[in-house]
């Protein structure tokens, strides 16, 4: 969630969407393009937390959940 | 020598004086130095702007509006009070009020319309939250996270360019491209001169999807580019230029 923030400030405020991690591999900061083409299945990647602790984060009533693959 | 008191006191305040005007003539110094202007690929080295050739522009065709609604997910709510809309067609002598007169053709002509990413932007300066911003390529930017929703900017946008989600916008978009998000209700939304394309280097959606070629966009600080050559050959009017808020769409009427 720290990361998802820093990464929307960066994009939306500052226009800058490339990520360098500290292996020096870049990745292009998107929530649905980038952390959810990897963990595919929301439900186990997200849900399954926010769930446990009871918190409802708002990101997906704008952002669009990639279709899952059935795994 | 001998130094009397007053002596002794008239060379303490020179002294002084002098280390007084020392930061001042360092400042007077630097005013000459020019700054470097700063580099075409940052943003600092942009400044977005469009024109629009309304001659160009054929009746009836939706082509610019239909592509970005699309691609943006606007909502289509079909009825004027929600309305929610980033480009549309204003009549000719609505949006030139002052400038239409009675014998004009082009008085009830459907002229294109969208935000016009002023240079002094009112919309800005009311947000309470600054969800609304202007980047430093001139693109007057929304950060959807931060909108409350209170829409002051619907009221300073002297333009109408901006539109509340008064209900929840998702069940009204035809086809959601899963590239873009959609907003929520409560949340004020309008062009963005599609930031998500250009920093793909791609160009906005509207300009793209028009086959007259009657919308060109482009850096106005780049000096070969084909927007400077427009705005150089060609008179051209802005929105209500008077009010001060230096807008950035050009129209050739």
């Amino acid at each position: 969630m720290q990361l998802l923030n820093e990464w929307r400030n960066t994009v939306v405020r500052e226009g800058n969407r490339v990520y360098v991690a500290s292996d020096g591999r870049k990745y292009d900061m998107s929530l649905s393009r980038t952390c959810l083409k990897c963990h595919v299945n929301k439900a186990d990647f997200c849900d399954k937390c926010h769930n446990y602790v009871e918190v409802a984060p708002t990101c997906f009533n704008c952002h669009v959940v990639p279709e899952e693959k059935k795994s | 020598m001998k130094t009397d008191r007053r002596g002794f006191l008239k060379i303490g305040g020179l002294g002084i004086l002098g280390f007084a005007a020392r930061p001042l003539v360092d400042v007077l110094l630097r005013g000459d130095l020019v700054e470097a202007s700063p580099a075409p690929d940052t943003l600092a080295g942009k400044r977005w702007a469009m024109a629009v050739n309304v001659s160009k522009c054929k009746e009836g065709c939706r082509d610019c509006i239909v592509a970005c609604h699309s691609v943006h997910n606007v909502p289509d709510l079909g009825n004027p009070k929600d309305e929610v809309k980033w480009i549309w067609t204003e009549s000719y002598k609505k949006i030139f009020p002052e400038q239409e007169q009675e014998f004009d053709a082009r008085g009830g002509k459907p002229v294109v319309v969208l935000c016009n990413h002023c240079d002094n932007p009112p919309c800005v300066r009311v947000c309470p939250t600054k969800a609304t911003f202007k980047r430093s390529d001139g693109i007057v930017m929304m950060d959807y996270h931060r909108c409350i929703g209170c829409r002051f900017c619907m009221a300073a946008c002297p333009y109408g360019s901006r539109s509340l989600n008064w209900r929840d916008p998702r069940p009204f978009i035809k086809k959601i491209n899963p590239e873009f998000p959609t907003r929520t209700r409560g949340v004020v939304e309008k062009c963005d001169f599609c930031v998500e394309r250009l920093a793909k280097g791609l160009i906005p959606a509207c300009v793209e999807a028009c086959k007259e070629k009657a919308l060109v966009f482009g850096n106005l600080k780049e000096s070969g580019a084909e927007i400077r050559e427009i705005l150089r050959a060609n008179h051209t009017i802005r929105r209500r230029p008077w009010l001060g808020t230096g807008p950035q769409i050009y129209y050739i009427v």
